[in-house]
Order: structure tokens, then sequence, then C-alpha cells
């Protein structure tokens, strides 16, 4: 019958007690013994042979004490070196032998096997390691929430994935993250960012898992935790959360633009350029003939911009315009323009004046799509003033910004058109009968300029002229939410009240 | 470095031809293919100073293109990539190109003469 561990501590005490008594009856049986011997054989009298015999029992007592404890102190080295052993003392190398037969049946067998239990079953709680690797809870736990989970460790290794989760296993058994971050605002970008914080969060909206067109792609968004030495090795959380229902039909509507714009591109870049290989190849040619092909190259221009602006629109309706902002000099801008607005205003017989000087302060910019504004303001411009007539483009600082005007001096606009300039699609009565246009271009030009945190307006006198203005920060006033959002625009545009936060261009 | 062989994977007929025409005009020697597969064929002789790569090709892509080229180690360390597309990619797709490219431009929006400006100045 097993020995239960309850019945220790009766079973050894009665051991030792046993032990010492009937030690203890041998000893002084054996020192009777002797002061006999003493009273009867060597002539002494009964007290003195008594007295030897009692130092004799001393001096047996003082050898016999320490092999008496030690024999009873057996089993307590037994638990020693089991405690020992399960705390990890490197000092003990033996594991004490529990196999004695004594032991097995005074249950200290059992009370080792005990320790030994416990001990095992606490490493696997605080490794959370069972059969399967976790405690049944936690992984029905993390497995059921409908968001994927992913932790990472302080070298940015994936220490656990739950299955809805973004990831999957490479070839040497390790999680590789299936996320396509953008490169300015990727997860390392964060964990960089993240060096000198004990705690952040971030969050990215529609980052998916493959290309488009590549089978299985979902969108995301995604948000992060960081932690600083983080429980259990964990500094980084993701949770993903799969918006592929909300972002792919808007993906779709893209794709059709997408593919129109293509086909309408091809036969421009076909026009556009066999234009210039002709100009080229074409010899004496009358100045009426070089003014005819000219304005074969400006009108196939303007094509290729309106499909650049449709798709531009579409972009911005189904999206957040984001922007990268960089430190640009608005000299430098306009000066890259001159070229081709030179050309432009040429063919038109326009006198184009630029008052822009390069010690003005640098503006934080997105270099393509500010010089699409300044284009496009320009090209206005051209379009509404009289021929023979001068278009002055100025730049000058005001407060925190960089404000750039573009004046001319034609036919105007009444107060009731000035009020509709910027919306999608609007054009003037009079402009559809005498100027082409899709009504876009304004209404990029205020989504660019907003992105930008900055603002734009037109002043307007019939029969005067027109003026449109814009303002983008100077880059010093910025530079600190630019380098909090890598260069992204979202920080200036949080910051910022009324349209550009409620206007359905902003929408998410 | 100095650009004397430019493969065009173009498969438009009249776009392949105008640049082609174009660049041998400059002095460039130029090898025009229609689809994507001898495209990769071609570019993986690695004997192309210069790779103007179309995306919406027949066979293969111009994303498959570059990825076989440049996605796992470069395999063409002695050509220049530049993609050429009228194709309007989404962010992700154009930033997957264009980490992998030397170049990326919407044909309609540049004439032969400007592509040959940016082509020289890659010999700068």
């Amino acid at each position: 019958m097993a020995v239960k561990i309850s019945d220790f501590y009766n079973k050894y005490t009665s051991e030792v007690v046993a032990a010492v008594m009937l030690t203890e009856v041998f000893l002084t049986s054996i020192a009777g013994v002797v002061a006999w011997i003493l009273w009867q054989y060597s002539g002494l009298d009964p007290l003195s042979a008594f007295t030897y015999s009692l130092v004799f029992l001393m001096v047996i007592h003082v050898v016999a004490t320490p092999i008496i404890v030690n024999i009873a102190a057996r089993p307590l080295k037994v638990l020693w070196q089991a405690i020992a052993r399960v705390s990890n003392d490197s000092t003990l190398t033996q594991p004490p032998n529990i196999n004695l037969p004594q032991y097995e049946k005074n249950g200290l067998k059992a009370l080792v096997q005990t320790i030994y239990d416990l001990a095992v079953q606490s490493e696997q709680a605080e490794q959370g390691s069972a059969a399967d690797g976790r405690p049944a809870l936690f992984q029905a736990l993390v497995e059921s929430v409908p968001v994927g989970i992913i932790a990472l460790n302080d070298k940015a290794d994936v220490v656990y994935a739950n299955t809805l989760s973004p990831t999957h296993k490479n070839s040497g058994d390790s999680v590789v993250i299936e996320l396509n971050f953008e490169k300015t605002d990727s997860l390392d970008t964060w964990l960089a960012s993240c060096q000198n914080k004990l705690r952040d969060t971030h969050t990215w909206h529609r980052v998916a898992n493959k290309l488009p067109g590549e089978e299985g792609r979902r969108i995301f968004d995604v948000v992060g935790y960081y932690r600083k030495r983080g429980e259990a090795g964990i500094e980084i959380i993701l949770v993903t959360i799969d918006r592929t229902s909300e972002y792919a039909p808007q993906e779709e509507d893209m794709d059709f633009i997408a593919l129109a714009a293509h086909e309408l591109r091809g036969p421009i870049t076909v026009i556009r350029g066999y234009l210039e290989l002709l100009g080229q190849d074409l010899h004496d040619i009358t100045p009426d003939q070089q003014q005819l092909i000219d304005r074969l190259q400006v009108s196939s221009e303007r094509l290729s911009g309106y499909i650049n602006n449709i798709l531009n629109v579409s972009r911005y309706d189904r999206n957040h315009l984001k922007l990268h902002l960089q430190e640009e000099r608005a000299y430098d801008i306009i000066a890259s323009l001159i070229p081709d607005l030179a050309l432009r205003a040429k063919t038109q017989n326009r006198k184009l004046t630029f008052h822009v000087a390069d010690t003005l302060p640098t503006i934080a910019a997105d270099r393509s799509s500010l010089s699409e504004v300044i284009s496009n303001l320009i090209d206005n411009a051209i379009k509404y003033s009289k021929d023979g007539g001068e278009v002055v483009v100025s730049a000058a600082a005001k407060d925190k910004f960089v404000e750039l005007t573009v004046q001319d001096f034609g036919m105007g606009m009444p107060g009731s058109v000035v009020g509709n300039l910027f919306n999608k699609f609007y054009r003037s009565h009079r402009s559809r009968q005498t100027v082409s246009g899709t009504g876009l271009g304004l209404y990029i030009c205020k989504a660019i300029v907003e992105s930008h945190g900055g603002t734009i307006w037109v002043r307007s006198v019939e029969g005067e002229g027109t003026t449109f203005g814009f303002t983008v920060p100077i880059y010093s006033t910025v530079a600190d939410k630019l380098a909090a959002d890598n260069n992204g625009n979202q920080a200036i545009i949080d910051s910022k009240e009324g349209w550009i936060k409620n206007h359905a261009m902003f929408r998410r | 470095m100095t650009i004397k062989t430019i493969l065009l994977i173009e498969d438009d007929l009249f776009i392949g031809e105008m640049y082609s025409r174009s660049l041998s005009h400059e002095g460039y020697q130029v090898k025009l293919v229609k689809d994507g597969s001898e495209g990769l064929k071609e570019a993986l002789t690695g004997t192309y100073d210069l790779i103007l790569l179309d995306v919406m090709l027949p066979e293969k892509r111009g994303t498959e293109i570059l990825r076989a080229l440049r996605g796992d180690g470069d395999k063409v360390p002695n050509s220049r990539i530049v993609v050429l597309t009228n194709f309007e990619q989404d962010e992700e797709s154009k930033m997957a190109m264009q980490s992998k490219a030397d170049g990326y431009l919407i044909k309609a929006d540049i004439t032969p003469r400007r592509l040959l400006e940016i082509i020289k100045s890659f010999e700068v």
C-alpha cells in the first residue's frame, strides 16, 4: 500500500524516538555491565565503580551522539537535496537517492516526489507550456477574438501569432509578418521611433498583405502597442483588424478608372511623342506652321494633364490625400516649371512675369503636388486673361507661411461665380462657352493646398482681373510635426479645423 | 556609367517604334521586345546597359519581370531599369516597383526628348 505524505511526520518521529530509546537502553546497559565488572573484579567499592561507569557512559555518548543525529537527520538531508535540486542550486550535482526501502516505508519517497511534481507544474505555468504549448483557456481566448494578434520580442522576432493574423511560417520555421507597410510609415520606422520611449501606440490604415491582383489579398487596419521590456519578453503587440470588405470595393472602382486612364494615355503618348519627332524632322517651316505644331503640343499636354486630374480626383474622393512633405524652396519649384509654362504663355500670346525671391524661407511641400497647383493656377490665368495680357506670379513670407499669388488682368468674375469656384466640376456659364476644362483643377488645388496645412483664396473684380493666392507653411514652423509623422501630413491636417476635417475627401 | 545598349520591352507598336526611333537616332543600340516572357529572357542575358520596362504586357507583366530581376538579389547588376508605364497603379504597387527600379515614369507625361534627358542623366 502506498504511503501517504501526511503519514511521514508521525512515522519519522516514531522511528527517531525508537532509535534514540534503543540506543539509550543499549548504552545504559553497557554502562551497567561495566560498573558491575569494575565492582566484582577490580576491588573498587560500588560507588567508585558506578562513578567510573558514568564517566564511561559520558564518553561513549560523546562518540555516539553525532552518529545517532546523523542517522536521524538523513531524511532531512534528502529533503534538502531535493529542494536544492528543483531550485537549480548548482553546488549540488547528485540527486538524492530516494529508492531505499525505508524511505518508501516512511513516506519520504512520496514527499520528495511531491516536491518534484510541484516544481514541474510551476515551471510549466511559468512557460505557459502545457501539452499543446499553452493553457487551454489562453489558447481559446486568442483564437476566438475576431482580430489578428502578433507578439514580438525586443529583437522584433515574432514569438506568437494567432490564426487570424497575416503571418506565415518560412522555411526556417520562423514566423514572418505579411504586411506591406508604406516605406515612410513602416513597422520598422515606428519601432525606431520607439527606441527612447517606454510605451507607445501607433495606428496604420489600409495595410494589405499582398499586392493588388495577388491571390488572398486582405486589407487591414493595424494597431501597434509598444512597451519596453514588457512581460514574458514581449515588447510589441500588433493587432490587425480585417477591413477588406470595406476597402476592396473602393479598389475595384479605382481599377476601372486606372484601366480607362491607361487606354486614354496610350494614344496621347503617341500623339505627343510623334509631334515632337515631327517637329525635329521638319525643317524650313514657316512661323505659322510652327504655331500649329505648338498648339497641337500644348493641347496634347493638356489632355494628358486632364487624365492625371481625373485620376487624382478619384483617388482624393475615395481616400484621404496622403502627402510627404519635405523642406523645399518655393523658388526652385517655380524655376523648374518655368520652361513649360513659358511655352504655354507664348503659344497663347501672354506675358508671364515672376517676382519670386530666392531668399524666401524654405517651405514644407510635396514638390510634385505643389507644382500641379502652381501650373494649374498659371494655366487658368493664361486662359482667362486677354490677348497680349500679363500674368504675374509673386511670392512673399507672411507670418508662419509663404504666400504665392497668381494675378491676371483679364475678364474677372462676378461674386456668384467666385463662391463656387472650388467646388468639384463647377464651371461658370461663361467659361463653358469660351474656355475648355473639366472643373476639376481648382478642386484639386484646394485639396492639395489644405493637405499642406495652407489655405487657398481668390479675389476678382469683373473687367479688371483675378488674383488667386495660397499659403504653405514655412518649414521651420512645422518641422516638429513632420518629424513626428515621418514627413507625413497627418499631424498638420489633424491640427486644422473646418473644411479639411469635415470634407468628404478626408473621411476614411 | 556609359549607356550604349538599351532593351525596350513595350507591346504597343506605335510607342515602341517611337522610342526606338528616337533612341536609335541618338546613337543607342536598341532592342525592341513585345512580350513579357521574351523581355525577361532577353533582360537576363545581362548585356543591356538600360532596360525600359512597360507594366501592362502580354505573357508576363512588368511587375513580375521586375520581381524576377531584382526581387531576390540583383540578377542584372550591370543594367539600369526604368519603368515606363501609362497604367496608374495603386500606391503600394507603385512604391514596390519604385523601390526596385532606377526610375519610374508615366509615358503620357513625357516626350521622347525628356526620356533622352533622363537617360543622359544616368550617364553623368
